[in-house]
């Protein structure tokens, strides 16, 4: 059963459901007239909004012509371009005035028209890197491409676009590094020796993959991330082998064979467990959610610790683990994307809902030292996602009656 | 021009004049320029591919309009700022509307009477601000998660503002449907 206000919800983002979710409200507004005169009068209040919104939805294009003109950036505007704009500007500019959303709009536009000044001004002031720079490509990262040895072509040594000066701006030398740490790694990817039958997933920078791996394990890879493994059945020397640098969320299978996770500076050993790990900054962190595990620096294999549940390590500048010290796991695996709970007290959980989707949420006193194990996507709807929570804890979700907009978890027992 | 990754006034001249080859040097230029850019705004992508295509061949047809070759810059900007806005407004990739509207027209295109466009108007007036410049967003045709980005919130806490202003609304709308 739905939670009592998904109904309403699904009403009021009725334009972007799944093709599920919209059959659903189709049924419910076969059965209810009630559904269908709210839902056409939200839609008249959208329509309202749209004409209130003058020209700037139906043409875009004009809108950032405007935003254009009206930036002092005329110039970018053909003649028949720039008389069209002066003639509709007066109507923009009381539009930009009214509406909160086209005021973003055009302040959008304008953060990527300074973006690209800057950048352009940097990419063609640096200093001239040869002909050849015009021409490197950066390869989509979105599919896994399995790389053999025997398959990699031969490829004459090229030079890659410098990166930005440091005097520009530190947003633009982000964009134009990380491009240029891309072509780089592009090439790096192919020049180098690679191993036979293995398998290299990279993720963009804002880009965020599940990985199934050959033994059954499956690895949320965040952005900018990279994962190395054996095809086949990927077991090397009696134990299940991966490479990994960047974020992920690890979940490993129980097996007979041990699972080996590698990073630049540490190892990991476990037999079946989920824990995060995330190398950038000082060292390989690890964070246990469940089972046991072994962290050790790849060069002192011997000096090594053993994680229990909850508990956090961190690779120190001396190459040797910290000690494992508890901490909240859904605070430290907070950059998973994941609400990652373990046994935590339903106290703990509703504050992290709360922020995450802007709206109150409280519960009746005896359910607040529930305890909860369970993840859940943070793009998932609150609904969704509280209809678990009340599920695991014998709640029902209602609206709170003390705080407008906001939602109870009332005890059933 | 060999060696050099600047793009000169005479290049782009000759460019105008019909020389192709003196294009395909523009866009040897433009290309790796571009293709950063983009990446810089959306992440490495796919679509970064067709964004670097659309804006080069929008100076294509546009370039004869260039009365001041010096100004290319400004042309080339113009026409990678229109790419990203039709990105940002799902025009590259799958449509968000991913039910369609057609899915729900029946129940939701019928014309409405003076009473709801009353409480429309009404309604409309009681919206928040940063409600209503998401519908705003939204109709617009900025996908959700291009409001969250421009306006610094989570995807999720976009949503729930249109939830609850329609929640908020539903007094001032009669009161009728929901749960």
């Amino acid at each position: 059963m739905p939670a009592p206000f998904e109904h309403i919800d699904a009403i009021a983002l009725y334009r972007d459901l799944t093709p599920e979710r919209a059959m659903e409200l189709q049924d419910i507004l076969a059965s209810d007239p009630a559904a269908v005169a709210l839902l056409r009068k939200w839609c008249a209040v959208r329509a309202l909004l749209v004409r209130e919104m003058g020209e700037a939805p139906a043409d875009p294009e004009q809108f950032v012509l405007f935003v254009l003109h009206e930036s002092g950036r005329a110039a970018a505007l053909t003649d028949s371009e720039r008389i069209r704009v002066e003639e509709v500007a007066p109507a923009f500019r009381q539009i930009l005035a009214d509406s909160p959303g086209i005021a973003a709009l055009a302040s959008d536009i304008r953060n990527d028209m300074q973006d690209f000044e800057a950048h352009w001004t940097a990419w063609f002031t640096e200093a001239s890197v040869g002909e050849a720079s015009a021409s490197p490509r950066v390869s989509s990262s979105r599919a896994i491409r399995p790389v053999r040895r025997d398959r990699i072509p031969a490829r004459p040594s090229r030079r890659v676009p410098a990166q930005a000066p440091s005097s520009r701006r530190r947003v633009l030398q982000a964009g134009i590094g990380a491009a240029a740490a891309a072509v780089i790694a592009t090439l790096v990817f192919f020049l180098l020796p690679v191993s036979p039958d293995t398998v290299t997933v990279r993720t963009a920078v804002a880009e965020v993959r599940t990985v199934e791996l050959p033994d059954g394990s499956s690895v949320r890879l965040l952005g900018d991330s990279r994962l190395t493994y054996a095809t086949d059945a990927m077991v090397e020397d009696g134990q299940r082998r991966v490479e990994f640098e960047g974020r992920a969320f690890f979940d490993i299978v129980p097996r007979s064979e041990r699972f080996l996770l590698v990073t630049p500076d540490a190892q990991v050993t476990v037999l079946g467990t989920s824990f995060g790990a995330r190398t950038a900054g000082e060292g390989t962190e690890v964070v246990l959610v469940e089972g046991s595990l072994r962290l050790s620096g790849r060069r002192a294999p011997d000096k090594a610790v053993l994680l229990a549940p909850g508990q956090m390590s961190r690779m120190t500048s001396a190459g040797v683990p910290s000690r494992p010290v508890s901490i909240p796991v859904h605070e430290h695996l907070a950059w998973t994307g994941l609400f990652v709970f373990h046994a935590t007290p339903v106290r703990d959980i509703l504050p992290v809902l709360s922020a995450h989707y802007g709206v109150g949420i409280s519960a009746d006193e005896t359910l607040l030292d529930e305890r909860v194990t369970g993840r859940f996507a943070q793009e998932e709807s609150l609904a969704g996602t509280l209809d678990i929570v009340a599920l695991a804890i014998g709640a029902a979700v209602a609206p709170d009656k003390s705080e407008s907009d906001g939602y109870r978890l009332a005890s059933l027992r | 021009m060999s060696g050099n990754r600047l793009i000169d006034a005479a290049l782009v001249r000759q460019a105008q004049e019909g020389d192709e080859a003196a294009f395909e040097a523009i866009v040897r230029r433009l290309d790796p320029m571009l293709r950063a850019w983009f990446v810089s705004r959306i992440g490495q992508r796919a679509e970064v591919d067709d964004l670097v295509q659309n804006t080069l061949l929008r100076l294509h047809r546009g370039l004869p309009d260039l009365h001041d070759p010096t100004r290319l810059q400004a042309f080339v900007m113009k026409a990678a700022v229109f790419e990203t806005q039709d990105y940002y407004r799902g025009r590259y990739g799958p449509r968000e509307y991913l039910a369609g509207p057609d899915a729900l027209s029946r129940w939701s295109e019928a014309v409405p009477g003076a009473d709801v466009r009353i409480d429309a108007e009404r309604a409309l007036d009681l919206l928040s601000e940063k409600a209503r410049a998401i519908l705003e967003m939204r109709e617009y045709g900025y996908r959700y998660a291009e409001i969250a980005r421009s306006l610094d919130m989570t995807e999720a806490a976009v949503k729930m503002q249109v939830k609850r202003a329609l929640r908020k609304l539903r007094k001032t709308l009669g009161e009728s449907g929901g749960a």
